[in-house]
């Protein structure tokens, strides 16, 4: 369908392209400036000069972070957690999804679970109660307080069982008559055809798991095994530097911006690869998950 | 105040013999492998020829000190208590703390914050290992952290600065032991001399009825006083000469805009720096401009027996009308009061701005690096109309104290501790500069260069912590003092410790010593609030309101949005809106103190 455009429409398309255009910019803007102080050296950056390119280009501030060993090693943890966690989070997705996208007459007792699963979702017991149960388990101060606190997603596993709700049931009966048990159904029916939602879920556990501080800084007690969200926290946040020292260098370092940017940059942009890879299913899967038909 | 102990090189060899000897006596009895010692220069033959294992060779590579290196030099360790170092296959005691840390508290390969040559030394003399119950970097991190363990009844040992609101909720659910007899048994004389010069001040935030519940956090003398930094070169070049008085201040800060010699755009040049904080803060404060009329904004001053609010002060309107001329003048930033102070040294560093008052370690190190022509001056405080100086000054005890948990078994092991660290770090003499590989490093041509890393970071409180303290307040001074003697030693006999301290080819280190030393010559300048405690009641409910007031009034009267007559408005707003209510609680606690 071909349209004649009048003259003000097209004016108005141009405004439009150049508004959002800018408007990305924009976006852009605060990010690219991060990369620039990142890679200029420090005088040039405490004294504001740099804008969009760097001043005096440098990886020093790369090499020195690196060097330091905390931000690798946060890295590390990160990593670990990300992997591991998004791994329990998916198993335990699905194995909870599935069950209860069955009606009430196929798993007995279903909406019994349902209200458990919601009541937890939307009641919790409080920050001193989680962190003493947490404790109690023993599992403070290591990698799987990051993990198993928050193994089901309850949000996603809403998100799953409706998506496996509009699977039609009579590929499942078709299957189910061909002799396959409701584990065949599930592995062999139910996750190839979710595959849109499975990776949409994935990119949600997964950037939770990278983006999350806050479990990282009260349940990891040793500051060397903070993930790196954390430990960017203690890099970022604004220093009092009165209480410090009266030790010039130590005021100096302190406020290291370009170290700061470097830190900053080496902590997002994991996280940024990842996007491009699942974004396709990630459309595709957030539309399939809204519309119920 | 300051008592200094000088000591000639004959009574240095002297004192290291006496230490070498009770080491020997005070060593444990022989057994176990010899320890490994660094090097094995000739140090070791002189000490074998006892079959009992002196302190170096039981501390090994944890000795501090380099006396191996061709110019290097001897620490000398203080005397250990009777009955240490503990026999060797001792169980060392454990001691649980908490730690604050930050991205620059980061260890070599294989070390941490409950492993490094600290910890070791404190294991192999003292037979305690510190261990890390938990550590936190930003002030809301410790909050939550202290919340928790609170909460769970999970607590450490030994509580590195519990902030004020936790330290009084911890004081009422009885969690932490009462230390007013153990600081009086263990805490060495001199320790107890020092503290007693301050009169009651040590005490104040961590005393509740009379009882000690924690020791204070003890920062340097006039860490944060200040001075005026100038611009030396361009002073030079447009042929000015420091101000000695306010009046000349205006002056040469407007020579300097008119100049325009700023390195930024054309007419970006700022005369003075200053920013949001208009009392005192830590970077371009301009506390000396209010303090020679007698008052410090947000401060409480002692008027014949009575605390008085110093911001609703009539004294207040002179220097705010002084304020107002100077910025329709151009003395500051047009847009100076959207600034927060770290966001002001930015310029500073850009050379934007050439004249500002800061602390001793004002000449910042950031305006050399980028334009290498800089050279910082600094000066005495410009004196008011009527020849006053003056300027902010603060107590050096902070308000979050180290506390112990209540019950706990060894008070008096963390009292000995710091009893060490006292005389080692603080009797200069000794010549404790931490570790090779820790500290500072040995270069291939002999020198010495210093790392990033600090001793202190590893230790505990009070001598130590993140945050640098001390026992004695005077302790970075008399270290000045004391190295800057040095320099009265040929260069080719210095050692190579004192050459790097010496050398300065910046010149901001020599020159930000030189600031603190003057700083404290001139210490009479300095005002300190009166009412030194943790807020009152109605502060604690009204106090943000009150500062949004004030603030809003003092900057909309500097930068001309306000007329003065909004002052008074002000001060009876204040007054209604718990102002009275507040001074009545300030002048009670008053009349508690006296």
């Amino acid at each position: 369908m071909i349209r004649e455009k009048s003259v003000a429409s097209r004016l108005f398309d141009m405004g439009n392209y150049l508004f959002l255009f800018l408007f990305g910019l924009a976006c852009l803007f605060p990010m690219i400036h991060v990369v620039a102080v990142s890679l200029s050296n420090r005088a040039a950056s405490m004294g504001g000069f740099v804008t969009l390119w760097p001043l005096g280009a440098t990886f020093q501030n790369y090499l020195e972070i690196l060097e330091a060993g905390p931000v690798y090693k946060a890295f590390l943890v990160s990593v670990t957690r990300t992997v591991l966690g998004t791994s329990i989070n998916m198993g335990m997705t699905v194995l909870a999804a599935y069950p209860l996208s069955k009606s009430s007459e196929e798993l007995k007792g279903r909406s019994v679970f349902m209200w458990i699963v919601l009541i937890a979702m939307l009641f919790n017991g409080g920050l001193i109660p989680w962190w003493m149960v947490i404790r109690n388990l023993g599992l403070l101060n290591s990698l799987w307080a990051l993990v198993l606190p928050g193994a089901l997603p309850i949000w996603n596993v809403i998100l799953l069982m409706n998506f496996f709700r509009e699977i039609p049931r009579e590929l499942e009966e078709a299957a189910i008559i061909d002799g396959a048990s409701y584990w065949g159904t599930l592995y062999y029916v139910y996750l190839p055809l979710s595959v849109p939602a499975l990776a949409t879920l994935t990119l949600f556990a997964a950037v939770f798991h990278w983006n999350a501080w806050f479990d990282g800084m009260v349940l990891i007690m040793d500051n060397s095994k903070y993930p790196i969200m954390t430990f960017l926290r203690t890099v970022v946040v604004d220093m009092n530097l009165q209480i410090l020292t009266v030790n010039m260098d130590d005021i100096y370092n302190l406020s290291d911006r370009s170290i700061r940017a470097a830190n900053i940059v080496v902590a997002t942009v994991p996280i940024l690869i990842v996007y491009p890879f699942l974004q396709r299913y990630f459309i595709h899967g957030i539309r399939l998950g809204a519309v119920k038909g | 105040m300051t008592k200094r102990t000088i000591l000639s090189r004959r009574h240095f060899l002297k004192l290291s013999g006496t230490v070498g000897t009770t080491a020997l006596v005070a060593a444990c009895a022989p057994g176990g492998a010899p320890g490994t010692t660094q090097g094995g220069g000739g140090e070791t033959g002189e000490m074998s020829q006892s079959a009992t294992r002196s302190i170096p060779e039981l501390l090994g590579a944890d000795m501090p000190g380099s006396p191996d290196h061709p110019n290097g030099w001897t620490t000398v360790l203080p005397d250990l208590h009777e009955g240490l170092p503990p026999a060797p296959g001792q169980e060392p005691i454990e001691i649980s703390v908490t730690r604050r840390v930050d991205s620059q508290t980061a260890f070599g390969e294989g070390d941490s914050l409950e492993n490094n040559p600290w910890s070791r030394m404190i294991e192999k003399l003292f037979g305690i290992k510190l261990t890390v119950a938990w550590s936190w970097s930003s002030g809301d991190e410790q909050t939550t952290k202290y919340n928790l363990a609170m909460a769970s009844g999970d607590m450490p040992d030994y509580l590195e600065t519990v902030p004020s609101s936790i330290f009084l909720k911890m004081i009422e659910a009885n969690l932490l032991e009462d230390i007013t007899d153990a600081f009086t048994m263990y805490a060495s004389q001199r320790w107890q001399d020092i503290w007693a010069e301050y009169g009651d001040l040590p005490w104040i935030y961590s005393s509740v009825n009379g009882r000690k519940y924690g020791l204070p956090f003890v920062s340097q003398l006039a860490q944060n006083d200040h001075i005026l930094w100038y611009r030396k070169d361009w002073f030079d070049k447009l042929g000015l000469s420091a101000p000695q008085t306010l009046d000349e201040l205006r002056d040469t800060a407007l020579a300097v805009v008119e100049a325009d010699i700023g390195k930024g755009a054309p007419g970006t040049t700022v005369g003075l720096l200053a920013n949001s904080s208009y009392g005192a803060n830590w970077f371009g404060s301009i506390d000396p401009i209010w303090a020679p009329y007698g008052v410090m904004p947000h401060q409480w001053s002692d008027l014949g027996g009575e605390l008085v609010f110093d911001s609703i002060r009539d004294e207040m309107k002179e220097p705010l009308e002084l304020l107002s001329q100077w910025y329709q003048d151009g003395v500051f930033r047009k847009d100076f009061f959207t600034f927060s102070t770290s966001d002001s040294i930015q310029d500073v560093a850009s050379s934007q701005c050439g004249i500002h008052y800061t602390p001793s370690w004002g000449a910042w190190l950031d305006t050399v690096r980028n334009d290498p022509e800089t050279v910082w001056a600094f000066t005495d405080n410009p004196a008011g109309p009527n020849g006053a100086r003056g300027r902010s000054s603060a107590s050096s005890f902070y308000p979050s104290p180290f506390c112990f948990r209540k019950g706990m078994e060894h008070v008096e092991e963390i009292f000995q501790i710091t009893n060490f660290m006292q005389e080692l770090s603080e009797e200069h003499e000794r010549r404790f500069h931490g570790w090779e590989g820790f500290d500072y490093e040995f270069q291939e041509d002999g020198s010495v260069a210093t790392t990033n890393f600090f001793w202190k970071f590893a230790a505990i409180g009070p001598v130590g912590t993140r945050g640098s303290g001390n026992i004695d307040p005077a302790n970075r001074a008399n270290e000045v003092r004391y190295q800057l003697e040095w320099a009265d030693i040929p260069a080719e006999e210095r050692d190579a410790y004192q050459t790097l301290s010496l050398e300065d080819p910046t010149g901001v280190t020599i020159t930000g010593k030189e600031a603190l030393l003057f700083i404290l010559d001139t210490a009479e300048q300095g005002k300190i609030n009166a009412f030194q405690s943790l807020p009152t009641p109605t502060m604690i409910e009204r106090n943000s309101d009150l500062n949004k007031l004030q603030d809003e009034t003092i900057l909309g009267i500097i930068i001309g949005d306000k007329p003065m007559s909004a002052f008074d408005e002000f001060v009876g707003q204040w007054k209604s809106q718990g102002g009275d209510q507040i001074t009545q609680e300030v002048n009670e606690w008053w009349a508690t103190r006296s």
